[in-house]
């Protein structure tokens, strides 16, 4: 029996851990029934997302919480600064692909506060003043012995590259800010229609810190509405089992009615693009649950990791989403910078047929006369070759002299102005 | 079928880098039963055009390769993307055969020289299923003496992707080589594969591997 070779990529040998224990986990569950319960649910939120969000935004105010909506990323951050007029400048935050994409502690930090992300990942790529190059796993391009010469800088003491070690010195350093804030931002997995309830899951517990701070500011997009409890259960499970191979989270916290003396609670709705996104022709990339399988299983994904996408979100998820979350951001080639090969269609949770609309948004870019010119160029001598005639016949063993050519890739980098990657 | 014409498609990237591949073909279709294949008069499937994006031209073109096979009654295509393509599009009937198919079904010889170790490359975009594509790896091990090794590594494509091996051209070049060491690691000297497109891909990186198309490969092996 062939043995799989040792990973070459940090990111690579930790996408084999999770697909390993996400195939095992999945074996042991009814994975076909709930990938189809959980995608209905998804559906419905893509399809009736005015009318849920509406309902949310009813219960959870009835709930006792302030809900505000946010159209863009800076309504966004200013509606979150305008709950915090009267706290301390220190935060902790927990981690939320959502405040990544609106730049919020950036925004936050430049005002004077101090922002501790408070996720073990999502702390070293802050020291790192790096993106996260995975949607649930920020720092999975990085090597243990990499974080520990990180941490070793920021803490000026030399630390080993033992993981647990490392995640001792991590937790005793945030320990004091965790305990001390009375400001706590956290994001959203789900926000249930009919109850008002919000549902965050976690790992390390550092999360139930920032919901349950005096004062606490739930930042997330729209598109995580779901209409009922009776959603959860597929969804909470295809999330996981997807995104780190557990059969659950260690923590799910379902935040409801606000009780008397427990955290002054605002939840504020992000728009920046999700509606445009559930009315076009990629609706169904509206579906995602941010599991990050579609990332992990990804040949392209797993030889570069996230950063090479320069989005938030990266990926083959995040080359559908991105246009729409992020638009200026996207490189015009993002739809190229995928092989088409089909993982991410095969593996995603909630059915998103990811390749093809990958695939889609070529047509759109060469509808729109973005395809870079190389491609064009090439598919048009393609296309004239194939055609015959006499300059058609002519044309075919210039074209396969080219194809000889070893470095026609050159040519392309010639016409491309997105910078090599 | 000796009285019926029949035609191979020599797909733009086999005429290109593959060329002697084209005679090894045809004397594997002569032992599965048809001696005098001619040619089809087209360059390309359109498969090209429709992955950049261009559906219509790469549409065209189908259809313009449909037009270019019409007039055989059997037309034979090694390579699982061109011919999903032309299926894909309407253009390939039931008159249209992928190559190792027919091989699989037709061709009993077995080699007689020593037994190597290769890596039967599986494009991401198959004709076949899994199944298909387990009977199809059994025979060759068995036509060609041979030990056909698992897939070394996770990752499920070679990172050729046609247009993406072009524009990110440093990108595709590191996961081959990722792919090329688990493959040596693994114990396999050739890389064999029907498909024209990955094999271009492997065989730009191949640094110590021997890169060959399926028929090259059986003919090598003394099956026709």
């Amino acid at each position: 029996m062939t043995r799989i070779a040792a990973p070459t990529t940090n990111t690579r040998k930790a996408a084999d851990v999770t697909l390993g224990k996400r195939e095992q986990v999945a074996s042991t569950l009814p994975w076909e029934a709930l990938r189809d319960r959980a995608t209905a649910a998804r559906r419905d939120t893509t399809e009736n997302l005015d009318e849920l969000v509406a309902m949310f935004t009813r219960a959870a105010t009835a709930a006792g919480h302030k809900v505000v909506r946010a159209a863009d990323n800076a309504a966004a951050c200013r509606e979150v600064m305008a709950h915090l007029s009267s706290v301390p400048q220190v935060v902790i935050k927990s981690k939320s692909m959502v405040t990544e994409e609106i730049g919020l502690r950036h925004h936050m930090e430049a005002l004077g506060f101090t922002v501790y992300e408070t996720d073990l990942g999502e702390w070293i790529v802050q020291v790192r003043g790096e993106l996260p190059s995975h949607v649930t796993a920020p720092a999975i391009h990085l090597s243990a012995a990499q974080i520990a010469e990180t941490l070793s800088g920021v803490l000026g003491k030399s630390l080993s590259s033992d993981p647990i070690a490392l995640t001792g010195v991590a937790t005793d350093f945030l320990r004091q800010p965790l305990r001390a804030s009375t400001l706590g931002i956290s994001g959203a997995n789900f926000l249930i229609a009919e109850t008002g309830e919000v549902v965050v899951i976690e790992n390390e517990g550092n999360a139930y810190f920032c919901t349950s701070a005096a004062t606490h500011v739930v930042v997330t997009g729209i598109d995580k509405v779901i209409r009922s409890r009776s959603d959860l259960p597929a969804l909470l499970r295809v999330l996981t089992v997807s995104a780190t191979g557990q059969p659950q989270t260690v923590y799910t916290h379902v935040i409801g009615r606000a009780t008397p003396g427990g955290p002054a609670r605002t939840i504020v709705l992000v728009d920046n693009g999700r509606t445009e996104l559930a009315k076009s022709a990629y609706a169904e990339a509206s579906r995602c649950i941010r599991c990050g399988a579609c990332m992990v299983v990804c040949p392209v994904f797993r030889q570069t990791t996230g950063h090479a996408y320069k989005t938030v979100y990266p990926g083959p998820i995040g080359i559908l989403v991105a246009p729409y979350l992020e638009p200026e951001a996207t490189p015009k080639d993002a739809p190229f910078f995928s092989t088409l090969c089909g993982a991410c269609s095969d593996i995603c949770p909630v059915r998103i047929p990811i390749s093809a609309l990958i695939a889609k948004r070529r047509e759109q870019l060469w509808r729109e006369g973005g395809t870079p010119v190389m491609v064009r160029q090439g598919v048009s001598l393609w296309k004239r070759a194939q055609a015959g005639g006499v300059l058609g016949v002519l044309l075919r063993p210039f074209l396969r002299a080219l194809l000889r050519y070893p470095r026609l890739a050159r040519l392309g980098q010639l016409t491309r102005r997105e910078g090599r990657r | 079928m000796p009285d019926k014409r029949t035609a191979l498609f020599v797909p733009c990237l086999t005429g290109a880098l593959f060329a002697d591949d084209t005679e090894a073909q045809r004397r594997l279709l002569a032992l599965s039963g048809f001696p005098a294949v001619e040619t089809v008069g087209a360059f390309c499937c359109g498969q090209p055009a429709s992955t950049a994006g261009d559906r219509e031209g790469g549409a065209t073109m189908g259809r313009s390769w449909a037009a270019a096979a019409a007039s055989y009654d059997a037309v034979f295509v090694a390579s699982a993307t061109c011919c999903g393509h032309l299926r894909h599009e309407g253009a390939a009937d039931e008159r249209v055969r992928y190559a190792p198919e027919v091989w699989v079904e037709t061709i009993r010889a077995r080699s007689e020289q020593p037994k190597i170790s290769i890596y039967l490359h599986r494009p991401c975009h198959d004709v076949w299923d899994d199944a298909r594509f387990d009977a199809y790896a059994r025979w060759v091990a068995a036509t060609a003496n041979v030990e056909v090794i698992a897939r070394p590594f996770r990752d499920p494509c070679c990172g050729f992707g046609g247009v993406f091996s072009t524009l990110f051209d440093r990108t595709a070049a590191s996961m081959m080589a990722h792919r090329m060491g688990a493959i040596a690691e693994a114990g396999a000297g050739v890389v064999v594969s029907a498909e024209p497109g990955c094999l271009s891909h492997f065989a730009a990186h191949a640094s110590g591997l021997t890169v060959v198309p399926l028929a090259t490969f059986l003919v090598s092996r003394g099956i026709a």
